[in-house]
């Protein structure tokens, strides 16, 4: 993907991108704001995440005993000439492994990662807004009581003032 | 190689943070509250919410709560300090005096102002042509020294509503 800006023309790219793991940090940006601008795309973009978590939940399954074992005996059935070392399946399959085992440590942390903060952003939040919220009651009821203070005399002079003049 | 995938890993992770932090240094709503660690000891409560975490937030909550999603779109940052002053009022107002000292150089508006003898409030905005940049409130009382800066827009009206959503259970009631 080389286009860094997210529209909803691309938006389905790259949250499949987003989904395999293969989302730059510019395209990841990109598509958050895209998503922040937009309901709808929000909405996607939430049930991508929700896919996501879903699939990485699916467990493993081993595959049957008796098809490991077939699989064992294809290479002395069929034993083929002997290629230098560096080519042999087995270092080819363990590089593979290798690579897979890398790619699953800096992604898998990744989204665990972004749930953790997605959950403490939402707690420190909701902190800040009660310390907010605190601070305008606190200081609402001093206005209100302040506002009493002062203007419950002036009230009451001027309305006996001006029912003596009736009088 | 285990020790490069780890310096590997911290250096990924660290990336964000850092960039968090430089982004709201930059926006026009960010105010410096110093540091008053030395007096007072580690803040009680520290809270630093970029824009990107608080839009990756909103899109998290976009199907479900949409009002808070909708606040949190509107923010860029959050900011809070918060530390326990023990009856030792004068570091922490000394402070507050130095922030409204700036605030007042930068244009910002004075909301609400409370002067009583046990506790001081203050409570700043800054708009540029009727859109909200900042919103500053400082409280320093008996108990606790609170420092909070909000990058972008916020309604009032809306804090209720979006803390019964976000779920949290949160009791900050001093008085």
């Amino acid at each position: 993907m080389n286009d860094n800006t997210v529209d909803i023309a691309n938006f389905e790219e790259c949250l499949n991108a987003l989904i395999d793991g293969e989302l730059g940090e510019l395209e990841h940006q990109s598509l958050l704001d895209a998503a922040a601008d937009s309901p709808q795309l929000g909405t996607r973009l939430a049930q991508a995440l929700k896919l996501q978590q879903a699939l990485q939940a699916i467990p493993m399954e081993k595959a049957p005993a008796k098809l490991t074992r077939n699989l064992r005996k294809i290479p002395t059935q069929h034993r083929a000439p002997r290629s230098p070392w560096l080519l042999q399946p087995r270092w080819a399959i363990a590089a593979g492994l290798l690579a897979l085992l890398f790619a699953t440590t800096l992604y898998l942390p990744g989204n665990s990662q972004t749930e953790l903060e997605v959950a403490q952003g939402r707690q420190d939040l909701a902190l800040a807004l009660a310390y907010l919220d605190n601070a305008n009651r606190s200081t609402n009821s001093r206005v209100r009581s302040t506002l009493n203070d002062h203007m419950l005399m002036p009230v009451t002079e001027h309305t006996s003032r001006a029912l003596q003049r009736q009088l | 190689m285990k020790i490069l995938l780890t310096i590997a890993l911290a250096a990924l992770m660290s990336l964000p943070v850092a960039a968090q932090t430089s982004q709201l240094e930059s926006l026009p709503g960010y105010i410096d509250f110093g540091n008053l660690d030395e007096i007072y000891g580690e803040p009680r409560v520290m809270v630093n919410i970029g824009g990107s975490l608080l839009r990756l937030m909103s899109a998290a909550a976009a199907s479900d709560e949409p009002e808070a999603a909708a606040l949190m779109r509107d923010l860029k940052g959050v900011r809070i300090k918060v530390y326990p002053t023990g009856g030792n009022l004068g570091p922490a107002l000394e402070q507050m005096n130095q922030a409204r000292a700036v605030l007042q150089a930068e244009q910002w508006e004075p909301v609400v102002q409370v002067i009583e003898e046990n506790e001081q409030v203050q409570i700043f905005m800054k708009a540029n042509e009727d859109i909200m940049e900042g919103l500053t409130v400082m409280v320093v009382n008996e108990e606790e020294a609170v420092f909070l800066n909000i990058l972008g827009q916020i309604d009032p009206k809306q804090i209720d509503k979006v803390m019964n959503q976000l779920n949290v259970d949160i009791d900050v009631d001093t008085e």
